[in-house]
């Protein structure tokens, strides 16, 4: 793991106990009396995230581009295969294709993982050093070119 | 109600509907799991859209924007886990 500055570590704890703290309030209320609990638990969750997931850099703009691009495409890939399910004839072509990836282990990768299954035609199946195993529903379709252009938006995401 | 939160609703329980159809009718595990994971996530977030609109209040709208991105990620892991279990157990996905 490379070495991260103390000041890098407080500004991520600093940002992750706000977010702890508005999700709690989000789910039980902002009442005065609940932070005596939700206090503790934030505190715990941010020491927790911390040594699960050490800081990672994040660049805003990439970050708001790839949520839009996210959210369209899993619209499509749910009117996608909603208009599958409901066509008179089924005209699936599944296949299992590898899919080899740049990004670098952890966030990155789960990411990845969790973004190839909501986007149209694709199910993330497995994964095996660099190469994830992905089920398409349509082994015709040019699911290469949207594999690549999903990871080369999340890769942007990333600060170097 | 609302006429936009019926049509979110409306919207989201057809969704539901297909990927609830696509369950039943695809052929095996790996493409079963395209169908609940795609059609219901969004499905839930049309239902859920509705309700926001209609609950009329800002607290509990985010209470309800929460619990669908937790739901987005639950699903989206959960599917992967399943496809995986099953790809190691040595299930072949269909082929035509």
């Amino acid at each position: 793991m490379p070495a991260v500055s103390s000041t890098v570590f407080l500004r991520a704890g600093a940002v992750r106990a706000v977010l702890y703290a508005l999700l709690w309030g989000v789910l039980v209320g902002f009442e005065p009396g609940s932070w005596s609990l939700g206090v503790p638990a934030v505190l715990l969750a941010t020491w927790l995230s911390l040594r699960l997931l050490p800081p990672v850099g994040l660049r805003l703009l990439p970050v708001v581009s790839f949520l839009g691009y996210f959210a369209w495409h899993s619209l499509l890939g749910a009117v996608d295969v909603a208009r599958r399910a409901l066509a008179p004839r089924l005209r699936l072509a599944p296949a299992l294709v590898p899919f080899e990836t740049a990004l670098p282990p952890g966030l990155p990768r789960v990411l990845l993982l969790n973004s190839i299954s909501l986007t149209p035609g694709t199910l993330s199946a497995d994964i095996r050093d660099d190469t994830v195993w992905v089920h398409v529903l349509d082994g015709a379709g040019g699911h290469e070119a949207a594999l690549a252009g999903l990871e080369a938006r999340l890769a942007r995401v990333f600060c170097a | 109600m609302n006429a936009l939160a019926l049509a979110c609703m409306v919207l989201g329980a057809l969704f539901f509907l297909a990927g609830t159809v696509g369950l039943l009718r695809f052929p095996d595990v790996h493409a079963r799991l395209h169908a609940l994971t795609k059609a219901d996530n969004v499905g839930l977030g049309f239902l859920l859209l509705g309700l926001a609109l209609e609950a009329g209040s800002a607290a509990v709208a985010a209470k309800l924007f929460v619990t669908w991105c937790l739901v987005l990620l639950a699903s989206a892991s959960v599917s992967h886990v399943i496809a995986r279990a099953a790809l190691r157990r040595g299930v072949e996905p269909w082929q035509r």
